[in-house]
């Protein structure tokens, strides 16, 4: 059954989440930095009085020579949890069937997305903040 | 034991803004008895870090924490101690600054490494953000270094 995601941009690559666990798209916005012991975790944004920590995915795939995020994209986790994302460019919907990941695949990569000219994987943002390991 | 923030965040709190190296942090106005210099403080000279010595409140020997120590923040030499109300823990800052009114916020639950113990929640003021400092938090590693500092029965 297909199902929507979101495809955002990091660099080259490109990844894509769930759509419901998309609430916005915003632009770069100041991020506040203090020491801490989570993995992945760059800092926090301020975002209509909410505090969101910036889940620095890039960097965890791609290392220190990650792009620069020019927008964050805002995903929920669960009820409670939201994460701000830093994306390289602007989102699209598609919709699309799910297919089972490799297995060589992080375990943080929840399936592919076959497209009509390429193919995306499918991020589980919960699964990589709670592994604190890159894929 | 992870501590749990009593928070509020509509309501408006006082803080006292503290720096430590480029870090921003904030203690409770209301909690903070006392700042004191580094003449206060009893030192051995053979303390290990993050143990920087002792002070002395109302004849009761506190340990004192070198903040930056604990977080790793290199170049940050303390040269104030904090001393809180109700805390038998001084914390060693590089300087403290003024105190300002903003709100307090949950520490969000994505961070789930010692800094649930080391703050009580993030202050927001003038769009810029620090961390509640709670000084029972730094306690962990000194009690691994140096558990002879830290008085019996102070919780963690």
């Amino acid at each position: 059954m297909s199902s929507r995601y979101v495809v955002f941009p990091l660099g080259r690559k490109r990844l894509a989440v769930p759509a419901e666990a998309v609430t916005e798209l915003v632009p770069v916005a100041t991020v506040h930095r203090f020491p801490h012991c989570t993995p992945l975790l760059d800092g926090v944004l301020l975002r209509n009085d909410a505090v969101l920590p910036v889940l620095d995915v890039a960097r965890a795939l791609m290392g220190e020579s990650a792009p620069k995020g020019r927008f964050y994209l805002i995903a929920s986790l669960s009820r409670d949890q939201r994460v701000a994302v830093p994306v390289t460019g602007e989102c699209e919907m598609v919709v699309a069937d799910i297919k089972p990941a490799p297995v060589e695949m992080p375990q943080c990569i929840d399936g592919i997305l076959v497209l009509p000219s390429e193919m995306v994987e499918v991020l589980s943002l919960s699964r990589m903040l709670s592994m604190g390991v890159s894929a | 034991m992870r501590h749990k923030p009593a928070t509020s965040p509509s309501a408006q709190h006082s803080f006292l803004l503290a720096s430590i190296g480029d870090f921003g942090f904030a203690f409770p106005a209301a909690d903070v008895e006392e700042v004191r210099s580094l003449d206060a403080l009893n030192s051995s000279g053979n303390c290990v870090s993050p143990l920087l010595g002792h002070t002395v409140r109302r004849g009761k020997k506190l340990p004192v924490v070198d903040a930056a120590a604990v977080f790793g923040i290199t170049d940050a030499a303390p040269s104030r101690i904090v001393l809180l109300r109700h805390s038998d823990v001084g914390v060693g800052v590089s300087a403290v600054d003024r105190i300002r009114t903003g709100k307090l916020l949950p520490l969000p639950l994505a961070f789930s490494g010692d800094e649930r113990d080391w703050y009580s929640g993030l202050t927001v003021f003038d769009r810029s953000i620090a961390p509640l400092l709670r000084p029972e938090g730094l306690l962990p590693l000194l009690r691994t270094v140096a558990p002879r500092a830290v008085p019996a029965g102070v919780p963690v």
